[in-house]
């Protein structure tokens, strides 16, 4: 573990100590107002762990709908109602044990379906390849190369590592290339663009790391360079294979109208009822005369 | 064992060698300067609005300390750190003293994500307005905490009217920033600055270095005027400025949220406000006022520009006492030099002054120019307004967010929307007919 990830590890504990700190706060206070404001600490931390995540606009999103929208309102509630100055009213009922039991239950059954429903292979598939007779296994990393990157996926930096995997060399390679390509060549000259790179062959894993890569789809092809001559393999045709984006915008965005459309549209119709619901319990008695 | 997979500093610098350590003495270095920029900002700004102020009402501000009163500012920070720091005994003292640190640090984080030249900002987010929404929501946050901490009726009275001020007129300024990331497409800071460097009005010859006339402001001619407008005044508001200042109100509530506190903690406030100003400004500068562009691409069109506002500038003044204005002729007149220079196209680039400093320096120097020029101008003109303006009622404020601004941002939106897709229609049929036909 180089200091980099010390620093990052520090990082991340002293967030999530935040975020835990904050709702304990939450819930053990006495004083509503103060509760309402230890909140603020759980909504950040845990807008920064999305953003450590390199989940940009979720960050943004978390502060801009709960601290911005969501706390203002509730402290605002809690403030309009009677007695403001000297609010001493919650949380009196103590935690019976009933009560914390139900807790553990919930707070078990979520590890149990975490544990076993998420993913937590962090190598992606490899692709298997035949060069020279030999077989040769492809993947590709995300920037810093311990995350995978599925086919197609979507990279969120410009940085690409590829990883190229020789059990048993049959010929004597020294060198892979990698070139990746975006556009067409021959239909479309101004948007082509190639980015080469080269690592020393290594008898196991060899990784070589693309850099600057701009934003789109990218394909691309591994040579083995040996004294016996090349041999070139990659990955099947398909539409890309990689997709690099610049922050996670575009792809939530694309995501929202796509396949999610639908979704997205019953959720706001729900609000739209809420908000409805909202102004008939407000307004005002009309009482016909 | 990795807990977090991140990459190494995105800083191409090195100044330890070790990439995480780097990139965090990166940031505290350039945060340390920001602060300080901030500081030394707040003061100048302070005697800025004093000494325009007593112009304004024909007397001369502050005039003892420095030539023409040029140091006071730095005798008022010296005074505010030096004095007493109370904390009145009915106040929640965790609160209380949080909250000065909260409001700031929303202010302060805003400025980090400001394109303060060509291609660098001391953090280049891709989602930078949505960052600057964000971070400043934390300021209503601590408002509404030194409000209601300080134990004190006008206090609390400030923080809700303030906070309701904030919270309402966030709506307007979202729709009038959502229209125009309809025409930019991007909520890079620095795209949508790069994005106002070509084009006139309306999508006429796509192409030019148009100036002035290719800025946001000018893009759909009357409609993003307005929009421009909108949000000027939901960011007077959301700063809380005169006519929009009751949450300050020193004839109903002494001093607002911030009557409890005194000494470095009341500055804390203060500098907040002034920070604040300049966040605003710098967003309408970047959003309708080009960000760092000059407002005269070349050499040519300066020169035009400059010959025809002093022209119309000496014209004008000559018409002053038939009620003709000299800031009026200044604008035409540099508005028909760049018009101008259009008509007979480009003549040379003066975006590098090469003859000035290596070009990309002077590129930078430039872009710091008149980025801040434009921001301080917007500032003048907030300090102008709050000794023209008389303060207005709560119900005309509510009133004048939710049924006039909102409204009209929509309206706003809309147009801008069907003006975008026809732009979009227009570069299908060019680029059917110059496929051969339809």
């Amino acid at each position: 573990m180089d200091a980099g990830e010390i620093v990052l590890n520090v990082v991340f504990y002293a967030l999530a100590a935040a975020a835990v700190g904050g709702a304990v706060a939450v819930a053990t206070s006495r004083n509503i107002v103060r509760s309402a404001f230890a909140l603020l600490a759980v909504l950040f931390s845990a807008a920064a762990l999305y953003a450590l995540m390199k989940a940009d606009f979720i960050a943004a999103a978390q502060v801009l709908i709960y601290v911005g929208g969501i706390l203002v309102l509730i402290i605002f509630a809690v403030m309009l109602t009677h007695r403001i100055t000297d609010v001493k009213l919650s949380n009196d009922s103590t935690p019976g044990p009933a009560a914390f039991c139900a807790c553990l239950c919930l707070l078990f059954s979520l590890v149990v379906v975490i544990l076993f429903t998420a993913k937590w292979e962090r190598k992606p598939q490899e692709i298997r390849a035949i060069a020279a007779g030999t077989e040769v296994f492809l993947s590709q990393y995300q920037a810093d190369g311990s995350t995978g990157l599925e086919r197609g996926g979507s990279a969120f930096e410009d940085t690409v590592v590829i990883a190229v995997r020789v059990d048993r060399p049959l010929q004597k390679v020294e060198l892979v290339e990698v070139v990746a390509e975006q556009g067409d060549k021959e239909k479309d000259k101004d948007k082509y663009k190639k980015v080469t790179a080269k690592a020393v062959f290594d008898p196991g894993v060899t990784r070589i790391t693309l850099e600057n890569l701009a934003e789109g789809e990218w394909r691309w092809k591994a040579t083995l360079k040996g004294s016996d001559g090349d041999s070139e393999v990659s990955p099947p045709a398909g539409k890309a294979d990689f997709v690099v984006y610049r922050g996670i915008t575009e792809p939530v965005a694309m995501a929202l109208a796509g396949p999610y459309l639908f979704a997205f549209e019953v959720v706001s119709v729900l609000l739209l009822a809420a908000l409805v619901g909202a102004a008939f319990l407000a307004r005002k008695e009309v009482r016909e005369a | 064992m990795t807990v977090i997979a991140l990459a190494s500093a995105p800083w191409g610098l090195e100044i330890t060698g070790l990439p995480v350590l780097d990139a965090f003495l990166c940031i505290f270095t350039v945060c340390f300067m920001l602060i300080n920029f901030i500081a030394v900002y707040a003061g100048v700004s302070t005697l800025m609005e004093r000494k325009i102020a007593a112009h304004m009402q024909a007397r001369v501000g502050p005039y003892r300390v420095g030539p023409h009163g040029a140091l006071q500012w730095a005798a008022d920070a010296l005074k505010l750190m030096i004095k007493e720091d109370i904390i009145a005994k009915e106040t929640d003292h965790f609160l209380f003293r949080l909250s000065p640190y909260v409001v700031f640090a929303g202010s302060f984080a805003c400025w980090v994500a400001l394109p303060y030249m060509p291609g660098w900002s001391p953090a280049n987010f891709n989602i930078g307005i949505l960052y600057l929404l964000a971070v400043s929501s934390a300021v209503v946050i601590g408002i509404l905490m030194a409000g209601w901490s300080s134990g004190s009726k006008w206090a609390l009275f400030g923080a809700m009217r303030s906070a309701a001020q904030i919270v309402s007129y966030e709506v307007p300024i979202g729709l009038t920033l959502l229209g125009m990331l309809l025409i930019y497409g991007t909520l890079d800071m620095q795209q949508i600055s790069m994005a106002q460097e070509h084009g006139l009005p309306f999508g006429v010859m796509g192409d030019i270095q148009g100036g002035l006339w290719s800025w946001g402001i000018n893009r759909y001619g009357p409609i993003t005027f307005i929009a421009f407008l909108i949000y000027y005044i939901g960011a007077l508001a959301e700063t809380n400025r005169t006519p929009f200042d009751i949450p300050e109100a020193e004839s109903e509530l002494v001093a607002g949220y911030h009557t409890e506190y005194s000494g470095m903690r009341f500055s804390f406030f203060f500098l907040s406000e002034y920070a604040n100003m300049f966040v605003v400004s710098a967003i309408a500068t970047t959003f309708f006022l080009g960000g760092w562009l000059p407002p005269f691409p070349t050499l040519h069109a300066a020169i035009c520009s400059i010959v025809g506002a002093v022209a119309l500038g000496g014209l004008a003044y000559g018409f002053k006492k038939r009620g003709f204005d000299g800031t009026v002729g200044v604008m035409i007149g540099s508005g028909l030099g760049v018009l101008y220079s259009v008509v007979t196209g480009p003549h040379g680039d003066v975006h590098e002054f090469g003859f000035l400093a290596p070009a990309g320096i002077g590129r930078m120097i430039e872009g710091v120019f008149w980025f801040s020029g434009k921001c301080f101008a917007l500032i003048f003109l907030m300090i102008w307004l709050r000794w023209t303006l008389p303060r207005y009622r709560v119900d005309q404020l509510m009133d004048l967010c939710w049924k006039k601004l909102t409204p009209l941002a929509f309206v706003n939106l809309v147009l801008i929307g069907v003006l975008e897709t026809r732009s979009e229609w227009m570069k299908l049929i060019m680029d059917k007919l110059k496929a051969g036909g339809p």
